[in-house]
């Protein structure tokens, strides 16, 4: 007896491991490609200068300020984050103790690798690339906004003022431009090259690298290699990052667990349909009994 | 022919026992793997296969600032749109300065030994996204990395294209290629620091900044020699804030001064007056000896002590009859050309007023004068 | 067994009062509406990039969802387990379960920045989506909600057709369909209702894995892998209390006795259920050791105490009284308790717990978000009021005992 039940137990575990280890696979099994693209934001090299905020306006057709010399290099104390008229900004971070050089944030969508966004949206409208960009299909959104709830770095913007079809507006990765071949506009015009653009593994190495050869200059921290589970987009301080306002990330994917839950509920149908099947049955036998009830008061 | 032969072997050992300890030295903590400057794992003296950049940690620069060049004019960039002229740089001004920063490494990292390499041997035109090599920046972003960043900490208004760069357009601004741009740059030096210290009977230190500039005429890399820009390049009046830190401690002042023993010597309770040759050494430096450097008289020793105060001590041939009086701005007439030193300048203290009362009863200085007043007549010295 | 009352249009006026201040409030929201329409979200909310979400998703859709929870639950109890001493209550159940969903359809409709794009999800599918799933099941929810109505509408008009003058030519058609309609879903009507049963389960418990994916933006007190769940309870918690406040609400408004008799056992489910979801609320904080944000005094903190003491707590007690059970009065102030308990969480999860990274500022409704809510929940009473007019859903003590109708909720009872 004990053995047979000892049995049921393990075969119950095992089917139990199955069924999760299959659900937990559904939320990782896209894995990215490896040659996938990003671009690698050196902080301690960024000036603030805006010019890449410049070029990106100029690039999207946003706003008629195009040229460094209009914007100016007011850089905002507020958390000035993307909207519809600027697909990145740079905000400045004075430094600790007031004497040093601040230190400036390029902030834009960072094309996780597996972004919340994508999970999240209702219709598929967001997908993420082979080549890295995490990308808005505007003949799908229904402008639900659900992207902006989940993406854990605030970046979605929305065009609350428009009262017939509102984009969600964020950075594309200046995927027309890298198609063919170039490079997204805020890295061509950066005149100090703080940002590089290039194989994600391979601005990793660099990144690496520059932390090794200058530990006085970097942090240990290269932002966005582990982060969320990676994104396109990374960063390298001085600072900590918290200090910049960078979020404090897991490695886990941001959609993991709505996924796996999601996954769950859904495996293959079965919960449901199991659902749908126990009721019928209950009802099944409530009414027969019922029946059987009434013919014996009969 | 044979000794010669040998000679020259134990020579050639030597010098790799020498280059192999220089390169130990300058590797620092780490130590690179061959391939961090050969391009295959063995190197042959007929092809070294050497790299030429980037070398970490072998950075071996040491030129002084008069073999480079003086002006450079950076024209290899030609962007699109295409919107300004060449940069003129200053190479001498900035080499200079740098002997008060780490010298050329300042800007020229990653040098081999040798040559020192120009920016344009490593850095390509191209930038890093559009070239092969993705871990160093373009030419354009190094220019403006090592230009901006320092200008930048320094307070020195060049943030601003124009402060660089003119416009190829533009006409109002007069063409950077050919103007001087030092003009603009100032540096901010401070008369006194007053330095509060852990020593407890004496918190305070005194340090006259103008003193050693002017006075000792020490150069700025006689004391900066691992500076900041902003060390120097700063707004006025940062200086204040700075005062009430205390940096390096003792190593600052210790090439030249003593610091052992008499603390008393710089600490104190309260500032203390700057230096003053008179009350340090009873003689007075005052006009004819006060653009005199130090060593002058007191040759190249570290304590300045025990020179005697007597003219003939240092103006060897200064005795009574080969005096030119006249180069005090004052010529003696026939009669008191003669007379001895002493008679007029009591106990020999030149710095104090004549006396006449020690031949004369009824004749006093200014009234009744021993010659005239010429203009100074500068012979010769000593 | 009730056999003394049924189901049958009630003869009260239409117009009272209350229905004028209601009307008003909801011409209010319609202004609104037409104003976000012409003008965009921007103009009547107080929505940013900061909140994307607010009122109308918090309140409109995911407490207006969980609210007509009492449609599946009286369906449970109803159809599956068979109690047909209940039937009195499925049909007002019916009829608000499915009101609301088309004012939740209607919330959305307007929150959402493209509201011709409704359908889209028909066609345009992302399993990976919680949101997805959530549409996917409410759209087919309805459907079968407005199926399940059918039978009321076939009984109220079947051997009634009598259209006038030109269009009495469709009298005969129109007769024949009903009658068709009739049988059909006589026979096939089982497989709706376990379908609703099925699909709100689903989208109740997804409503509570929307906000997981947002991770830290939500205040641990309420971020747990759990919350599918906790969604879940709470909507079956609130079911009965949902049908016990309207039952006695609406024979209070209509001069009808309050049906005690059934109310009252259906007051002794509650405290059960609420348990349930009281445990697992409670338990889910002992494991994640969340209790220690209650000692923090932060606005998140008080609203977690004031929705578990105030909406969960002290009416699970009152529903343990026997004495608040049988008194109409206590009974429903201890469903009222339930329900804004229930409307409380759905608030907290959506707008209170949620916190953006960068904010500059907080979330409160704007007027316009406010009179929209407030205008859609009086449209629906005033929609209620006239479809319990037209339709046999409120049951009536018979003065004359003659046999209960042929089907008393059509399809399975009999």
């Amino acid at each position: 007896m004990e053995t047979r039940r000892d049995f049921l137990r393990t075969a119950v575990v095992a089917a139990a491991t199955a069924t999760l280890g299959e659900v937990a696979l559904g939320a990782a099994s896209k894995i990215p490609s490896p040659d996938r693209r990003g671009i690698l934001c050196d902080l301690t090299a960024c000036i603030g200068c805006r010019s890449c905020e410049a070029a990106c306006r100029k690039e999207h057709g946003l706003s008629s300020v195009s040229s460094l010399s209009e914007l100016g290099r007011s850089n905002v104390p507020e958390r000035r984050r993307p909207s519809p008229d600027a697909l990145t900004v740079v905000n400045e971070y004075k430094h600790p103790n007031g004497a040093g050089s601040p230190t400036f944030v390029k902030v834009q969508c960072m094309h996780c690798d597996y972004p919340a966004c994508e999970s999240a949206c209702i219709v598929g409208a967001i997908s993420k690339k082979e080549s890295g960009p995490v990308l808005w299909d505007t003949d799908k959104c229904i402008g639900c906004r659900y992207c902006m709830v989940a993406c854990p770095f605030q970046i979605p913007s929305f065009q609350y003022d428009t009262a017939l079809k509102p984009d969600i507006v964020k950075c594309d990765f200046c995927v027309h431009r890298t198609e063919k071949g170039g490079v997204p506009a805020c890295v061509e015009i950066c005149p100090v090259e703080a940002l590089t653009y290039g194989r994600r593994s391979a601005l990793i190495e660099i990144a690496r690298k520059r932390i090794e050869n200058y530990p006085d200059r970097y942090r240990d921290h290269v932002y966005g290699e582990f982060e969320a589970g990676g994104t396109s987009y990374l960063y390298l301080a001085k600072t900590d990052f918290k200090e910049l306002e960078f979020p404090s990330l897991k490695r886990e994917p941001m959609p993991g667990t709505s996924e796996s839950i999601q996954h769950g509920i859904f495996a293959y149908f079965v919960p449901p349909i199991s659902l749908y099947s126990l009721l019928g049955g209950l009802m099944w036998i409530n009414k027969n009994r019922q029946k059987a009830e009434e013919e014996t008061t009969e | 022919m044979k000794l010669i032969e040998q000679f020259s072997a134990y020579l050639v050992i030597a010098l790799f026992l020498v280059n192999l300890h220089a390169i130990a030295q300058t590797s620092g903590k780490r130590t690179n793997g061959c391939l961090a400057c050969h391009t295959t794992e063995i190197p042959t003296k007929a092809d070294p296969s050497l790299k030429k950049c980037p070398r970490a940690d072998m950075v071996t620069v040491h030129a002084s600032a008069d073999t480079g060049p003086d002006k450079i004019v950076l024209q290899k960039i030609t962007g699109s749109p295409d919107l300004y002229e060449p940069v003129l740089f200053d190479h001498m001004a900035h080499a200079k300065m740098s002997e008060m920063s780490g010298n050329c490494v300042l800007c020229h990292h990653y040098n081999p030994p040798g040559s020192v390499l120009a920016c344009s041997e490593c850095h390509m035109s191209e930038t890093s996204s559009k070239s092969a090599d993705l871990s160093k920046p373009g030419l354009k972003g190094a220019y403006h990395r090592q230009c901006i960043n320092c200008h930048r900490e320094s307070g020195l208004a060049a943030t601003q294209c124009k402060s660089c760069h003119s416009a190829k357009a533009d006409a109002s601004t007069p063409s950077r290629t050919t103007q001087k741009a030092t003009a603009e740059v100032s540096v901010t030096r401070p008369t006194r620091l007053v330095f509060n210290t852990s020593y407890d009977d004496g918190k305070v230190v005194t340090f006259y900044h103008n003193d050693h500039t002017d006075r000792f005429r020490l150069a700025c890399s006689a004391c900066h020699t691992n500076e900041r820009c902003s060390g120097c390049h700063k707004p006025a009046g940062a200086f204040a804030k700075q005062a009430a830190r205390v940096v390096g401690g003792h190593d600052r002042c210790s090439p030249c001064h003593s610091v052992d023993g008499n603390c008393s010597r710089c600490h104190d309770k309260e500032p203390r007056p700057g230096f003053n040759h008179l009350r340090r050494a009873r003689f007075d430096l005052a006009r004819y000896h006060s653009t005199l450097a130090c060593a002058r008289c007191h040759g190249n020793r570290s304590d300045y002590k025990g020179l005697s105060g007597d003219c003939i001590a240092c103006h060897s041939q200064w005795k009574s009859g080969s005096f030119d009086h006249r180069v005090t701005g004052f010529g003696l007439d026939e009669t008191h050309g003669t007379v001895d030193c002493e008679s007029c300048h009591l106990e020999k203290d030149f710095a104090k007023k004549p006396t006449c009362s020690s031949c004369h009863d009824d004749k006093k200085y200014p009234d009744a004068s021993p010659g005239i007043r010429v203009r100074s007549v500068r012979t010769k010295r000593l | 067994m009730s056999t003394l009352t049924t189901p049958e249009p009630l003869t009260k006026k239409y117009i009272t009062p209350g229905v004028i201040i209601l009307a008003i409030l909801a011409f209010n929201g319609i202004a609104f509406v037409l104003a976000r329409l012409f003008f965009g979200i921007g103009a009547v909310t107080n929505l940013s990039d900061q909140y994307p979400w607010g009122l109308w998703i918090g309140v409109d859709v995911a407490a207006g969802v969980a609210l007509a929870a009492g449609g599946f639950t009286s369906a449970a109890l109803g159809h599956v387990m068979h109690r047909e001493d209940y039937h009195a209550i499925v049909r007002p159940a019916l009829l608000t379960a499915m009101l609301g969903y088309t004012f939740v359809a209607l919330g959305v409709m307007i929150d959402i920045g493209r509201w011709y794009y409704i359908w889209h999800p028909l066609l345009m599918w992302n399993g990976n989506s919680a949101l997805f799933e959530v549409g996917i099941c409410v759209i087919i929810y309805m459907t079968v909600l407005y199926i399940e109505f059918l039978p009321i509408v076939t009984e109220r008009f079947m051997g009634r057709v009598q259209l006038k003058g030109i269009l009495s030519i469709l009298n005969r058609p129109l007769e024949s369909l009903l009658r068709t309609l009739d049988r059909t879903l006589s026979k096939t009507m089982f497989l709706f209702i376990i379908a609703g049963i099925v699909l709100s389960t689903l989208h109740q418990s997804s409503l509570g894995t929307l906000m997981i994916i947002a991770g830290p933006k939500i205040h641990p007190l309420w971020q747990t892998p759990v919350l599918p769940l906790l969604f879940l309870l709470s909507a079956v918690a609130v079911g009965f209390p949902m049908v016990i406040f309207e039952s006695l609400l609406a024979s209070r408004s209509f001069g009808l006795k309050p049906e005690m008799h059934i109310l009252s056992k259906l007051g002794t489910m509650v405290a059960p259920l609420l348990g349930i979801y009281l445990a697992f609320k409670l338990g889910d904080m002992v494991i994640r050791e969340t209790f220690v944000y209650l000692l923090e005094p932060t606005t998140e903190s008080v609203m977690f105490i004031l929705e578990v003491a105030l909406g969960v707590v002290l009416p699970l007690r009152m529903f343990l009284s026997r004495a608040v059970v049988r008194s109409p009065l206590w009974l429903f102030v201890a469903s009222m308790l339930v329900i804004l308990g229930v409307l409380l969480n759905r608030i907290n999860n959506f707008i209170v717990a949620y916190t953006p990274p960068y904010a500059t500022g907080g979330y409160f409704p704007s007027v316009g978000e406010i009179s929209v809510t407030v205008g859609f929940v009086a449209l629906l009473v005033l929609v209620y009021r006239f479809l319990v007019k037209v339709f046999p859903i409120i049951s009536v003590e018979q003065r004359h005992t003659s046999p209960v109708t042929k089907y008393s909720i059509r399809g399975t009872a009999k």
